[in-house]
C-alpha cells in the first residue's frame, strides 16, 4: 500500500473521506489483508466513540422503525464468485451530485434529439426521433425525481461510472463519463446484480442508458467482445444500489 | 440475554421479533450518535430510522469475521449521519453550529443501564491519553461529520498532519480500549 493511501486509513475509519478517496482506500484494502485488518480495527475503535453519546430516543421511533421494517425487503448475502467483485465499488449516494450531474446529462439528451431530427433522410426519422425523445424524457424524469441520488465510481480503465437513481421510479440512469472509446470489436455492456447473479441489461453503445432496477442490488459496466457476453469478463465499474 | 451478535444472526434470517429485541439494545446508541452528529432532533430521528432499517435490510451482509454487531451497526449509523450532514439540505445550518462547538468529546447523560458504565469510563480514560490534536481531529471528524480537509482547515494545520493524527490517534485509542474488531 502506498504511503499516501495508507495514512488515509484513520480518516477512512472516521468517515472523513469524500467518495473518490474512499474508493481509492477500499480498492487498496481489497488487495492488502494487513491494511484491511487495520482498517477494520480502527473502524471498530471509531464505533466505540458512539459510547459517549447514547441518548434515549423518542418513544414513537420504535413503532416507526418496526412499521418500516415490516414493509422492507432484506437484501440477500453478498456473493463473491463473480470477477465483478474486483471492480471499484461505491455505495455512498449523494443528493447534491444528482442535481449537479443532471444538467450535464440533460445537455447530452438534447444534443441526441437534435441529431436524430436532423437525420431526415432516414424514412422513419420521425419515429426514431420520437423514440429518442421518449427515452430522453424518461431519463429527464429520473434525473428530476425528488428522490434522485447519484454515485460515481472511478472506472478501471479511466473515466468514471455515474449512476443516478430514483427509488420511487424504480429506475437508474447510468452514464459513462470520460471513459475510453472501445475498438470496433469490443462493446460496453451493462449488468444488474439480481440475487447475487450478474444479469445482462444489454449493450451500452451510447454514453447514457436507462435501466429498471427491480430487485437488483448492484449495477455494473463491463467491456466485452462486440455483441456482448453471457457473464461479465472485464468489469470496469460497479455501483452498489443497496 | 441475547447479545447483539446473536440477535443479528436471527435478523439476517428475517426474524422480526429478534429485530425488535435488537432495537431495544442498540436504539439509544444509534439515536444518540445521530443526535450528536446532526444536532437537530428531527433529522436525528430520521437518520436513526434510516440506519435501523439498514440494519434490517443489510443484516445478511453482516460478516462477523470483520466486525462485531455493535461496531457494524454504529458504522452504518455514522455513515448515514455523515451522508446527511454532507447533503445539501442540512449543510448550511450545520456549518454554523459546527463552528460554534468543536474539539471537545461530549459525554451525554444517559440511562446507564442501556450502556455499560465501565465502557464509558474506559473510553473517557483512554481519550485522555491522546494528544490534544489527535483528540480534536478525531472529534471533529466523528462527531462533527467533517472531512479531513475540513478538519485541517478548522484546526488550521496541514492536511498531512491531520491524516496522520487521525490514524495514530485511533491506533492509540484502539490499543488502550483493547479493540480487536
Amino acid at each position: 500500500m502506498s504511503d499516501d493511501v495508507h495514512t488515509l486509513v484513520g480518516a477512512y475509519a472516521l468517515d472523513a473521506l469524500d467518495d473518490l478517496d474512499r474508493a481509492r482506500v477500499e480498492r487498496h484494502l481489497g488487495r492488502c489483508p494487513s491494511c484491511s485488518r487495520e482498517a477494520a480495527e480502527l473502524t471498530a475503535t471509531a464505533a466505540r466513540l458512539a459510547d459517549a453519546s447514547a441518548a434515549v430516543p423518542p418513544a414513537r421511533l420504535r413503532g416507526e422503525v418496526m412499521r418500516a421494517v415490516s414493509r422492507t425487503r432484506q437484501l440477500p448475502p453478498r456473493t463473491r464468485e463473480t470477477p465483478i467483485a474486483e471492480a471499484p465499488v461505491v455505495r455512498r449516494w449523494r443528493t447534491r451530485t444528482a442535481v449537479a450531474v443532471a444538467a450535464g446529462i440533460l445537455a447530452f439528451g438534447t444534443a441526441a434529439v437534435t441529431y436524430a431530427v436532423q437525420e431526415q433522410r432516414v424514412a422513419d426519422a420521425q419515429a426514431e426521433a420520437d423514440a429518442v425523445q421518449a427515452r430522453t424524457e424518461r431519463i429527464a424524469t429520473v434525473l428530476a425525481a425528488p428522490d434522485a441520488i447519484a454515485a460515481t465510481v472511478p472506472a478501471t480503465d479511466g473515466g468514471e461510472l455515474l449512476v443516478v437513481r430514483s427509488a420511487a421510479l424504480d429506475a437508474a440512469v447510468v452514464t459513462r463519463v470520460g471513459m475510453p472509446a472501445l475498438p470496433p470489436d469490443r462493446a460496453y455492456q451493462l449488468w444488474l446484480d439480481v440475487d447475487g447473479r450478474m444479469v445482462s441489461a444489454g449493450l451500452m453503445p451510447d454514453s447514457t442508458a436507462l435501466v429498471d432496477i427491480g430487485t437488483a442490488t448492484r449495477v455494473a459496466l463491463s467491456a466485452e467482445p462486440a455483441g456482448g457476453s453471457p457473464t461479465p469478463t472485464h468489469p470496469v465499474g460497479i455501483v452498489d444500489l443497496g | 440475554m441475547s447479545t447483539p451478535d446473536d440477535l443479528l444472526r436471527l435478523v439476517a434470517k428475517g426474524d422480526e421479533g429478534a429485530f425488535e429485541r435488537l432495537y431495544d439494545q442498540v436504539a439509544p446508541r444509534v439515536y444518540g450518535l445521530a443526535r450528536r452528529v446532526l444536532r437537530d432532533p428531527a433529522q436525528a430521528e430520521e437518520v436513526a430510522q434510516e440506519a435501523l432499517v439498514d440494519v434490517w435490510r443489510l443484516a445478511a451482509r453482516f460478516d462477523p469475521a470483520r466486525a462485531s454487531a455493535i461496531s457494524w451497526i454504529m458504522t452504518l449509523t455514522h455513515r448515514r449521519a455523515v451522508d446527511r450532514v454532507r447533503s445539501s439540505q442540512s449543510r448550511t445550518e450545520r456549518e454554523n453550529r459546527v463552528a460554534a462547538g468543536q474539539g471537545e468529546i461530549p459525554f451525554d447523560d444517559v440511562t446507564e443501564e442501556t450502556l455499560g458504565r465501565l465502557e464509558r469510563q474506559q473510553l473517557r480514560r483512554c481519550l485522555r491519553t491522546l494528544s490534544e490534536l489527535q483528540r480534536e481531529s478525531i472529534a471533529l471528524a466523528f462527531y462533527g461529520g467533517l472531512t479531513y480537509p475540513q478538519v485541517a482547515a478548522t484546526l488550521d494545520v496541514a492536511l498531512g498532519t491531520v491524516k496522520t493524527r487521525m490514524r495514530d490517534g485511533l491506533i492509540r485509542l484502539r490499543d488502550c480500549l483493547e479493540v480487536r474488531r
